[in-house]
């Protein structure tokens, strides 16, 4: 990091998010503090690793965590490759920054025939355990802890600095059949309550509320061919996308937390088996 | 005869603040005080133990000189680094202080510093150095 192999080896990193904001960088160094920030993710990430000296850190440090790079680089090695000298300046001159581009290029071009997408493994899913609730025939659940919701019925489960998405069981319920989905763009970014895609069912079209402030960085590719995952299972297969979150302690003051969403949720079922008795009754009359 | 003083700085990827620490580190070992200090990589500090080029170097220097830490953030990796391998670093200093401080400095990226970053590193180091001095005085 004090040479300018480093510089380069950071600015390929820099280059790699910007162009695929799917692609998260890790800080090797934080990697090792034992910091738990990245500790979900990397449980399932491949990972490549950019070394700009002979130590190879970079290598090393993801070795310490029991992990093995998914593709290596070797600043060194590339700068022969296409003859082009590391810089001693404190910032890259020209030449550096096309070497840093070739090389974010030639990365990127190898992860299309992986596809990173296919890479990023799908969450890991523990047993949960549900209030639950049945009001005539429908059966109605909310997690005891770990996820949090809007009043519009979507909820929010927090990981660290990252977060997944998705709808409520009371609300797939409502919406009844999921057939298509869409997502919002990989990058973009949301303020909690703004639009996070749309989903459509055999009855309505709905759009997703955000519970959080954040970036997409990921998305449940699995509902494209099977949306129903989200009426068959909404709090862990039918998730629906993935955030970076930008001040999760800041969106909680908006959200409720398991219990008392499942109050409000009952509440509301309640209050909605009422109308729709009266309404029945009066047609009876 | 007087010791040496380590400079390692944050290693800060995807921050602003790694940048310009490791801009001012750079500009304090190279131009202002190169024959007060060394610079330690902090990725290779926090490897250590390689068979070559290994880190125990970068450990045993921070063990028996003193230390001054640079931090682009609030985890502060380089100080809980030395504390971890060497012991207490002798001075820290956080880049966020001076990004508050000079609200006008707009940098181009967090890669690119542009003028304006190079100039808040070049006063953040300036101010590094005075820590050297006082350092290595006491030495």
């Amino acid at each position: 990091m004090d040479k300018s192999l480093g510089v380069i080896a950071r600015s390929i990193a820099l280059k790699l998010i910007e162009k695929r904001p799917e692609i998260q960088l890790i800080c090797p160094v934080l990697l090792n503090t034992g910091d738990e920030k990245y500790e979900n993710f990397i449980e399932s990430a491949k990972i490549i690793a950019i070394d700009g000296c002979m130590t190879r850190c970079a290598t090393k440090l993801v070795e310490n965590r029991e992990k093995k790079p998914f593709k290596r680089i070797f600043i060194p090695d590339m700068s022969k490759k296409y003859g082009i000298k590391p810089t001693k300046e404190l910032t890259l001159n020209e030449e550096n920054e096309k070497l840093a581009e070739q090389i974010m290029e030639e990365i990127i071009k190898e992860l299309e025939d992986v596809d990173v997408k296919k890479v990023l493994k799908s969450p890991k899913f523990e047993a949960i355990e549900f209030f639950d609730i049945t009001v005539d025939k429908y059966h109605f659940n909310v997690p005891k802890e770990g996820y949090y919701f809007n009043e519009n019925d979507y909820w929010i489960k927090p990981e660290g600095k990252t977060a997944l998405l998705g709808i409520s069981d009371y609300l797939q319920n409502a919406a009844a059949d999921i057939l298509f989905v869409e997502f919002p763009e990989i990058g973009s970014e949301m303020e909690q309550f703004d639009d996070a895609g749309s989903f459509e069912s055999s009855k309505t079209v709905l759009q997703l509320i955000s519970p959080g402030t954040g970036k997409t960085i990921r998305v449940n590719k699995a509902l494209e061919n099977n949306p129903e995952l989200m009426n068959q299972d909404p709090y862990q297969k039918g998730w629906f996308i993935e955030i970076e979150l930008k001040n999760f302690e800041e969106d909680k003051e908006l959200l409720l937390n398991g219990p008392d969403y499942f109050e409000y949720m009952k509440e509301k079922i309640m209050k909605e088996k009422n109308a729709l008795e009266q309404i029945r009754s009066e047609k009876d009359v | 005869m007087k010791k040496k003083v380590g400079i390692i700085a944050c290693s800060g990827e995807s921050l602003i603040g790694g940048t310009l620490s490791r801009a001012a580190a750079r500009i304090v070992v190279e131009k202002l005080r190169p024959n007060q200090t060394i610079i330690l990589c902090q990725p290779l500090f926090m490897a250590g133990n390689l068979e070559k080029h290994g880190g125990q170097e970068e450990r045993d220097f921070a063990k028996n000189h003193p230390t001054i830490t640079i931090e682009g953030c609030e985890e502060e990796c380089a100080k809980i680094a030395v504390n971890r391998y060497s012991g207490t670093p002798k001075a820290t200093i956080y880049i966020q202080e001076y990004i508050d401080a000079h609200p006008e400095v707009k940098t181009n990226s967090r890669e690119k510093l542009g003028e304006e970053g190079i100039n808040l590193a070049e006063i953040i180091a300036e101010d590094i150095a005075k820590k050297v001095d006082e350092l290595y005085r006491t030495k």
